[in-house]
């Protein structure tokens, strides 16, 4: 050991101190950035005396698995408990003040009045405004809920996008992994790249990560469907740009396989695709049916009888629709009957029919007349309407409420239906979440920095290069002393 | 190598998480604390909030059928009114015909007496309310009775007269007429003629059925009476033939027949009156028994609908307060985790 080898050493030493300061800066700058695992500047021995190798953190495989799927989970339940309250309101404004059913009972109600003192033609008039009200509601919630899926495709196809753009990114990053292991590069930022791109690609479906050598990564959803293996693969959507009654949207699908929709209101949906096409094809599709049974339970319940006894069949009364003046089959469901549900022209004053239809009958010809002789005071007929409305009818079992039920009585249970997946999905997103941020803190305080412990190892790397100065202070006064010795 | 097990991210994201958490708590709390009721009852009720729905929607329709039912009752009771003045006519009519019988020609207090009962009659049975004319039956907008000297029913009348006996009313030949001649002509002819079905085809334009409302949920009642019923016939009848035949175109003897008849009507309507007087109180209480139990119903249905999202105030109130102490704790712990800093020491 000589002189020089003890100078080259602490020269050494102050370069790893160096390095490691840069490291500890490094960590200290990305404190904030979630991304971000910290760096250790690890001394490693060799011949000059040691070399700083940084080194990675790296969390549990099973707790990142975990906080993947939790993402996955909680993306998709937001997604799904935001839109169940938008249609909430959309379709039922606060606690049920713009449903159908609050429309129908004050139809049962102008109807009741009229039906008590039937030779007064504004009180006809006004029964007649609340009908049109509330075919006005169906109309335009039947509407509501077709942009609302319309809405829900494009955010379909944004989606899928997005996560073929991802998957490119993905590609990128793993190759640049593959790539720097095997040419012993630094390869740590492409980690950090690549696994905040598989958080955002959990995001939209869930996927299980398989390692392979070298770094390298194959990612498979949780359906089975390979989405990347050495490659991405593609991710297709054909976007329907408008919906109509009863259309069928079209599937996400990854290398032709579709992605599933999930179910329910604490919704088994993970990532937003799944969620997406769950509310599109599964909610929309119930509420709508709900809405259609709605209607045709109204012409049915409204549909004019035969007042002459002659067997003639019932034909749409008050309510009417395309494919009136027939009354639609009882207890099964057509496809956009609420859509297609009109205020009968021969009610209407302002489409030359009178108001008093409601009190005669006889929109459909004069075997239809009940009130015969004209007389003011006849309240059989509406009598018997506003009965309607409180006689147990069958509604379509594809409604998932009581099919045995009144027309009132249903659109209450459509309400309830609704709230009841609102009440599942809020509880369930509380849970989901919690569960999501407790993984996200276990592994930010795995693979996170903690400033103090760098500042004291900032103290630890300035105590270590004072040392190292001393020390070529020290082997330069002995060279000093030397020379000296030898003048 | 690491050796904490706490990132700085994670010591300061953790505060702020729970903080919001506890804010977006608090936000309900207080609305519940000043409503008393659950911030958002389809949230906390979940597909029960179906049923509080149609309770309220249930208590919505009681309350518009008592309300139409009080329309109903006014109804009921201008009809009891006024069939009671039905009756007081009768009852003035009744002395002045009974007192005239066997005075020869001297009958005209009686027929005076006839002729402002059948005025009268016609204005009780065209007794109007709320635009109609509740003795109509369910033809309410047209009244039941034409004035009498220009209506069907005296045209009808002469010519039956006409036809039985060969000459009209007022011929001096109608002198002749014995009582028996009369007393036949009044019961075979004239009360066939304007009562019964004649009686809707020469006298009344009243409808027989009578209107109908929906006083409960599944009940229906009549509740109006018409004046096509038996005992208004009768009375108007008992006018109509006490106003023409005691102006003394008769002899003695066939307006006794006339009085006769007259009495005997006018008697046997009253019993009928009563009758309908009776049927009218029945139905009033029929209506009153059941707003009673719609309203009984109705509180039982609220206190139930209420109940099913209120809140107790004092836990809600309890509630906010432990919130607001914890927010408190949670700003106060962020101030002093910023500031645990080793910067701060070295």
């Amino acid at each position: 050991m000589s002189l020089g080898s003890a100078l080259q050493i602490a020269q050494n030493s102050l370069l790893n101190v160096s390095r490691q300061t840069n490291v500890v800066s490094r960590n200290v700058t990305n404190a904030g950035n979630e991304g971000y695992t910290r760096r250790a500047g690890v001394v490693d021995s060799n011949a000059l005396g040691s070399r700083v190798v940084v080194m990675r953190e790296s969390g549990e495989t099973q707790l990142v698995h975990a906080q993947l799927k939790a993402l996955s989970q909680t993306q998709g339940q937001t997604i799904v408990s935001q839109q169940l309250e938008q249609l909430n309101l959309t379709l039922n404004g606060i606690d049920g003040s713009r449903s159908p059913s609050a429309l129908l009972s004050q139809l049962h109600g102008s109807l009741q009045s009229f039906a008590a003192n039937p030779s007064n033609s504004a009180l006809a008039d006004n029964a007649i405004d609340e009908a049109r009200q509330l075919v006005q509601s169906l109309n335009a919630s039947a509407s509501s809920i077709m942009t609302f899926r319309g809405a829900m495709d494009s955010q379909l196809a944004q989606e899928t996008d997005r996560l073929n753009g991802l998957l490119d990114r993905f590609h990128e990053q793993n190759s640049a992994i593959v790539n720097g292991t095997r040419g012993g590069r630094d390869i740590n930022d492409a980690l950090d790249q690549r696994d905040a791109l598989l958080k955002d690609i959990s995001a939209i479906i869930p996927v299980n990560v398989i390692t392979r050598g070298e770094g390298d990564v194959v990612l498979v959803t949780t359906g089975g469907a390979t989405l990347f293996e050495s490659i991405p693969r593609e991710v297709t959507f054909d976007a329907i740009s408008t919906y109509g009654p009863g259309s069928i949207g079209n599937a996400v699908r990854i290398d032709g396989v579709p992605i599933a929709a999930g179910q329910g209101g604490a919704t088994t949906s993970n990532g937003t695709i799944a969620a997406l096409t769950q509310l599109r094809d599964d909610t929309s599709a119930t509420l709508e049916t709900q809405l259609d049974e709605t209607a045709r339970s109204l012409i049915s319940a409204f549909a004019e009888t035969d007042a002459t006894g002659s067997g003639q069949p019932q034909l749409a009364g008050l309510f009417t629709w395309s494919g009136g003046p027939a009354v639609p089959p009882d207890g099964v469901h057509v496809d956009g009957m609420a859509y297609d549900i009109r205020l009968n022209a021969q009610y209407d004053g302002g489409q030359g029919g009178s108001a008093l239809t409601l009190r005669d009958g006889g929109a459909n010809g004069a075997a239809y007349l009940h009130n015969t002789s004209g007389a003011a005071s006849f309240s059989d007929h509406v009598i018997r309407l506003v009965q309607s409305l409180d006689q147990p009818t069958t509604f379509d079992s594809a409604t998932k409420v009581e099919t045995n039920n009144s027309i009132l009585g249903f659109a209450t249970q459509t309400i309830g239906w609704l709230d009841g997946a609102r009440s599942d999905a809020i509880s369930a997103l509380e849970s989901k979440q919690a569960l999501s941020a407790r993984l996200d803190e276990k592994l930010s305080n795995q693979t996170g920095v903690n400033i103090d412990e760098e500042m004291a190892l900032l103290l630890q790397l300035e105590r270590s290069y004072e040392a190292s100065a001393r020390l070529i202070g020290a082997v330069d006064e002995m060279f000093n002393t030397l020379f000296s010795a030898v003048r | 190598m690491k050796i904490s097990q706490v990132s700085t991210s994670s010591m300061f994201n953790l505060l702020r998480s729970s903080t919001a958490g506890l804010q977006r708590d608090l936000v309900d709390a207080q609305r519940e604390v000043t409503t008393g009721q659950r911030a958002d009852p389809g949230h906390s009720l979940g597909e029960r909030n179906a049923l509080r729905l149609s309770l309220l929607q249930d208590i919505e329709r009681l309350n518009t059928i008592t309300e139409t039912n009080g329309l109903a009752l006014a109804r009921l009771e201008i009809s009891e009114l006024a069939l009671e003045s039905i009756g007081e006519i009768g009852d003035a009519l009744l002395p002045a015909l009974v007192a005239s019988v066997g005075q020869g020609s001297s009958a005209s207090i009686a027929s005076n007496a006839g002729q402002s009962a059948l005025a009268e009659l016609q204005s009780t049975l065209n007794t109007t309310f709320n635009g109609e004319h509740i003795f109509g039956g369910i033809n309410s907008s047209v009244p039941p009775l034409e004035n009498y000297q220009t209506s069907g029913a005296k045209l009808e009348l002469e010519a039956q007269f006409t036809n039985h006996f060969g000459f009209p009313p007022d011929d001096s030949s109608a002198l002749t007429i014995d009582k028996s001649q009369m007393a036949g002509f009044l019961d075979v002819v004239l009360e066939p003629a304007l009562t019964g079905a004649g009686w809707t085809t020469h006298v009344s334009a009243a409808s027989d059925h009578p209107i109908r409302a929906r006083i409960g949920l599944n009940e229906t009642r009549d509740v109006s009476v018409s004046a096509n019923e038996s005992g208004a016939q009768k009375m108007v009848l008992a006018g109509i033939i006490s106003s023409e035949f005691l102006s003394g175109t008769l002899g003695g003897g066939a307006q006794d027949a006339v009085l006769e008849k007259a009495i005997g009507l006018v008697t046997s309507s009253q019993a009928e009156i009563a009758d309908l007087r009776g049927d009218v109180g029945l139905t009033t209480n029929r209506i009153q028994r059941s707003n009673e139990r719609m309203v009984v119903q109705n509180d039982e249905m609220e206190r139930y609908a209420v109940e099913m999202t209120s809140v107790d105030p004092f836990e809600a109130a309890t509630r906010m307060n432990s919130l607001l102490t914890q927010i408190e704790t949670s700003y106060t712990l962020t101030g002093r985790i910023q500031q645990l800093s080793l910067m701060r020491f070295i």
